[in-house]
């Protein structure tokens, strides 16, 4: 419950600022009601709800295979890592423990390329909110390289209901690899024009270090997960401390925010952990691209997802942080309840702690470094 | 320096009217090209910008629209009647007063604004002796005229009766106010080595000794310094706060629409015009080719180059290359911040533009006395 | 003081950097710039490294199509679609009837017509969860791989919602009498009837001079083919059985009456009994409860000369 007007925190000399839902960059149909002493903000309420589509209420009316599609539109950004998601949750609920090899490496492979387009909308779009439009661009071309390859997987640019409970969709098209690694020898020196674009200019560095420091503490509190946190300090990675899927196999580090140009856990903190965890998701890809196994894709497959009597919850490290579904199921072919924690909800609740006091102009620096997906939010 | 309006003068003497009645004539045909001069030259530089952005953006800008079935370059500089058909809809589209706007004001503030760059224009040379008006005082009135568009500005952001606008006009106020101080005290440098006010004058000095920028480190600093400050004045990226699109939607224009928005967008982009020709007139030599840059005894005979008509070709060259560089800027670089916008003005281009002043009235004494 | 200078350096120095990346691309532009053209280039252009041949696809999400020859009308599709987009009507031929539905191309001999098959594009969500469950392959995404059995489509426009309606279903009105089914027509004109009333309602202006073409396309969409007005009365009536169903018993009003009705109708079917010996079936069924009036007797009765 909020007012719209609430008296006891206006004082004499304060505006309330209607920020959104048609703003530019609070990345979609957020409202942010900022309550301001000139240029300076003293609190922050965000109001969600603008996008909601009742996705766990719907849930329950629809067969496990039917929520799949709607898994994906959640986090429209990474709709592969949704899907992944859900599909690892919906195994574990069926006690389908393996899957053959192959079905875990395409999925590995697609979640990591997935991982590098989201974060180069977030990197864009971080740019855009602090004023640089070029970066912008230059990041959706790569990213449209990506969904290229996607949809030569696929069929689809944006949503893919690709990664099924059980196995995948269809088989990795033969050309595939070889377009994959020529992919990633064309992006690796992409990386460092961004860097001297936009992470090393000195008004970039001037306006998101050290502005809007979250201490590890305050992080952990909030219940801040993904690269927020790992801005933070925090080496936590779910695909580290509770490995998934084939992770375990591969060899990467967990980059953390580490203050190189202001405080750690600074708006350019998180920042920069997004360019870092494009170069480990690199390292990744170049490890398992060339040993992906033969076999079918379908074989695990279930005929029928009824699953027995019970309840599971199980977490998936997307681009924005931790998601988590809850499924319990009644023994029918549709859940009784789907609950999903999403990510860049938990992340959005910090932004009142963290960035008033600022000017308005750093809430905006704030909330693109936050990295939020209005889809997820509201769902 | 004879400017037009003598010779405007001059040729309609034949009339036999009175000296104050042919003022009044002839005052219209000067207005007149003045307009159009702001009018082709924000449709040329919308064109430019557009493309400027969208090839470091590895995008192609506009390509389809043509001018009687003309496109323009096939690869890359296609689209050449986008912007004529963008002002064509500007014109049409529905001229929107908010509720709550205080009607009179809001249709007042774009007007202000234009009269402010179009003033602005009589002082400013084309060339040797293409100027309306030459002023002995050219310099100060160019600066006076610049700075009446601020009032406009909050004008706008007052009564449009939006919160963003209300920002923007304030962030605007500020940072025109704030760096006109730099402005200023960088051409204040440029006449205490000159000596006189006039453009022509200055114009003149450089041809006898050399351009400006290269008269002494202290003058090459003040360059620069003049250059970023005008940046900030005419409100371009990186200092484009009160417009600033991913914070306050669009600053003190956010309520306007239409033609009153195109009057705004004209006089940006006249403003930019403006200062790029008054930074190459006073610091790049203005209608002075390149082969007089230095002034180390080319013969007379030499001096192909130069001459009325080659002097319009070489003022708007400098001009149209600094204009360049303010897109390249604002394609480059994120947005400062309010306060790092201050910090920038009153921490560091003051600072150095009072040393600079020190240092080049110092520099005078010592060559005027040791060069002489 | 020395930070201030460094922090000028550092600035001045990022600048540049800057500025050369941004005035490198804008003078190598004829290699950097990734923009298609669209409706001049189209997409699968290989010699521009931006997309693929077609064959190195699994799938093009794109319009869905049916070759509905090859449907045997199973109904997987339309259970596995999440959001409801195709409507699928089918007609069993009654038994006994000789009435051949015809063979799919993987020689499956097919058990009922089709009369009805829309997908609603419009309400379609690319998800492809149709294409898999179907066992004769008919219903797949246009392009790519599919590309020998339809060309690629991405560019279904239409100028009205309606139109992204699409109907595959061929079943002409004389197959569906043929079937014995006159009721399905009954009931679709009279649904076209209320709609056309409804538009006419609205002032919507209805499109009669398309009405010839729409049998000839298969995928012409609904709203520009209401149902062409099926000659029902002319139809030969003794040659197919009596046009009575259990919906027919819908006109008894009274629930218990209507209920004892039903069942007996449903114990004719078991007992194989058909047309005037169910209808005498179920007036003795009713009789025999004591719930027979007169206006129901004869209305029963009426259904024998085959009229409603």
């Amino acid at each position: 419950m909020y007012k719209i007007l609430d008296k006891s925190i206006i004082g004499a000399d304060e505006m309330v600022l209607n920020m959104g839902p048609q703003h530019p960059s609070t990345h979609g149909v957020l409202r942010l009601k900022i309550v301001t002493d000139g240029e300076v903000v003293s609190h922050i309420e965000p109001i969600i709800g603008y996008l909601h589509r009742c996705f766990e209420k719907h849930c329950e009316n629809l067969s496990y295979e039917q929520i799949a599609p709607f898994a994906d539109r959640c986090d429209y950004l990474a709709a592969m890592h949704m899907g992944h998601a859900y599909a690892i949750s919906v195994e574990k609920l069926l006690g389908i423990e393996e899957l053959p090899s192959r079905v875990e490496y395409i999925r590995v492979i697609l979640a990591e390329f997935q991982r590098i387009s989201s974060h180069l909308i977030a990197i864009g779009v971080f740019g855009l909110d602090v004023g640089a439009i070029t970066p912008f661009t230059w990041t959706l071309r790569d990213r449209e390289r990506i969904i290229d390859l996607f949809e030569q997987v696929t069929g689809a640019r944006l949503l893919y209901n690709y990664i099924w409970p059980g196995g995948l969709a269809h088989d990795l098209p033969p050309t595939f690899v070889n377009k994959a690694l020529e992919f990633l020898d064309y992006f690796e020196p992409q990386i460092e024009e961004y860097n001297n674009l936009l992470t090393t200019n000195k008004i970039f560095i001037e306006r998101s270090a050290d502005v809007g420091v979250m201490p590890k503490d305050v992080a952990i509190n909030y219940g801040v997960t993904g690269p927020s946190l790992r801005g933070s300090g925090m080496p936590f990675d779910l695909r580290k401390d509770e490995p998934y899927s084939i992770y375990s196999k591969f060899d990467f580090d967990v980059p953390i925010g580490e203050g190189l140009m202001g405080t750690v856990g600074d708006s350019w903190d998180r920042y920069y952990v997004k360019v870092l965890e494009m170069k480990e998701s690199i390292k990744i890809l170049r490890q398992a691209l060339p040993q992906i196994p033969d076999g079918d894709v379908q074989s695990a497959l279930p005929k029928k997802i009824r699953p027995k009597k019970g309840e599971i919850y199980s977490r998936y490290e997307t681009a924005r942080g931790d998601v988590g579904f809850y499924i319990r199921s009644g023994g029918k072919n549709t859940p009784t309840r789907l609950k999903m924690r999403s990510p860049a909800y938990c992340n959005l609740s910090v932004l009142n702690e963290i960035s008033a006091g600022w000017m308005i102009s750093d809430v905006i620096t704030v909330l693109g470094s936050l990295d939020i997906v209005l889809g997820e939010i509201d769902r | 320096m004879t400017s037009a309006l003598d010779y405007l003068i001059e040729l309609l003497a034949f009339t036999g009217l009175d000296h104050s009645i042919l003022v009044v004539l002839a005052i219209h045909i000067p207005a007149l090209a003045i307009f159009l001069v702001m009018v082709v030259n924000a449709t040329i530089a919308v064109y430019v910008e557009r493309k400027v952005a969208a090839f470091m953006q590895d995008r192609l800008g506009p390509m389809e629209v043509g001018l009687f079935g003309f496109k323009g370059g096939r690869r890359f500089w296609g689209g050449i009647g986008q912007t004529i058909a963008d002002a064509i809809k500007l014109l049409t589209k529905e001229d929107i007063v908010p509720d709550n706007a205080d009607k009179k004001l809001m249709l007042l503030a774009p007007f202000i604004i234009f009269i402010g760059a179009f003033l602005t224009f009589i002082a400013v040379p084309f060339s040797e002796n293409l100027v309306v008006s030459d002023f002995n005082v050219g310099i100060f009135y160019i600066i006076a005229m610049s700075s009446v568009g601020v009032i406009g500005i909050i004008l706008a952001g007052w009564s449009s009766n939006n919160k963003w606008s209300l920002y923007g006009a304030m962030r605007a106020a500020a940072q025109i106010v704030s760096y006109e101080i730099p402005i200023g005290l960088t051409l204040l440098l440029v006449v205490i080595v000159a000596g006189s006010l006039n453009l022509g004058d200055i114009v003149q000095w450089q041809a006898d000794n050399r351009w400006f920028i290269i008269h002494s480190p202290f003058t090459f600093v003040a360059f620069f310094i003049y250059f970023i400050s005008v940046v900030a004045e005419t409100n371009r990226t990186p200092f484009d706060i009160p417009e600033a699109e991913s914070e306050l939607v669009a600053g003190w224009m956010t309520e306007y629409s239409g033609f009153k928005w195109a009057i705004f967008f004209l006089s940006e982009y006249a403003n930019m015009l403006i200062v790029s020709i008054v930074a190459s007139v006073v610091f790049l030599g203005g209608w002075l080719s390149p082969l007089a840059i230095l002034n180390i005894g080319i013969p007379e005979s030499w001096m192909i180059l130069d001459g009325p008509i080659l002097g319009f070709f070489w003022v708007m060259l400098k001009a149209l290359f600094l204009v360049f560089v303010m897109m390249w800027f604002r394609w480059t670089f994120p947005r400062l911040r309010v306060d790092q916008l201050m910090y920038l003005c009153w921490k560091v281009f003051i600072p150095f533009c009072l040393a600079n002043l020190f240092f080049v009235s110092i520099w005078e004494l010592i060559s005027g006395t040791i060069f002489r | 003081m020395s930070e201030y200078i460094n922090n000028i350096i550092y600035g001045v120095k990022s600048f540049i950097t800057g500025m050369n990346l941004t005035l490198k691309h804008f003078r190598n532009k004829k290699d950097l710039v990734a923009t298609l053209q669209y409706p001049n280039e189209k997409w699968p252009l290989p010699e521009r490294n931006i997309g693929f041949d077609p064959s190195e696809y699994n799938v093009i999400r794109s319009r869905l199509h049916v070759d509905i020859d090859d449907c045997i009308g199973c109904l997987q599709c339309e259970r596995a679609c999440p959001v409801d987009c195709i409507k699928i009507d089918t007609i069993k031929p009654p038994k006994g009837s000789d009435f051949d539905c015809g063979k799919t191309s993987h020689d499956t001999q097919k058990k009922m017509i089709v009369p009805r098959f829309t997908i609603d594009m419009s309400e379609c969500m690319y998800c492809d969860l149709c294409v898999h469950p179907c066992p004769e392959e008919c219903i797949y995404m246009v392009g790519g791989p599919n590309e020998p059995k339809h060309e690629i489509d991405y560019e279904f426009s239409q100028y009205e919602r309606h139109g992204l309606v699409f109907e595959f279903a061929t079943a002409t009105d004389q197959d569906i009498i043929d079937i014995g089914a006159e009721d399905y027509l009954k009931e679709r004109k009279a649904k076209e009837e209320k709609r056309i009333k409804g538009e006419n309602l609205k002032g919507v202006v209805h499109q009669e001079d398309s009405v010839s073409s729409a049998l000839s396309d298969p995928i012409t969409p609904v709203a520009a083919a209401p149902v062409a007005a099926a000659p029902v009365a002319a139809a030969p009536v003794a040659a197919v059985p009596i046009d009575f169903n259990i919906k027919s018993i819908d006109f008894i009003e009274d629930k218990t009456v209507r209920g004892t009705a039903k069942k007996a109708f449903m114990g004719a079917k078991r007992a194989k009994l058909e047309g005037a010996a169910m209808i005498d079936f179920i007036i003795a069924e009713l009789d025999k409860a004591s719930k027979l009036d007169d206006d129901i007797k004869n209305t029963l009765e009426g259904f024998k000369g085959g009229k409603n």
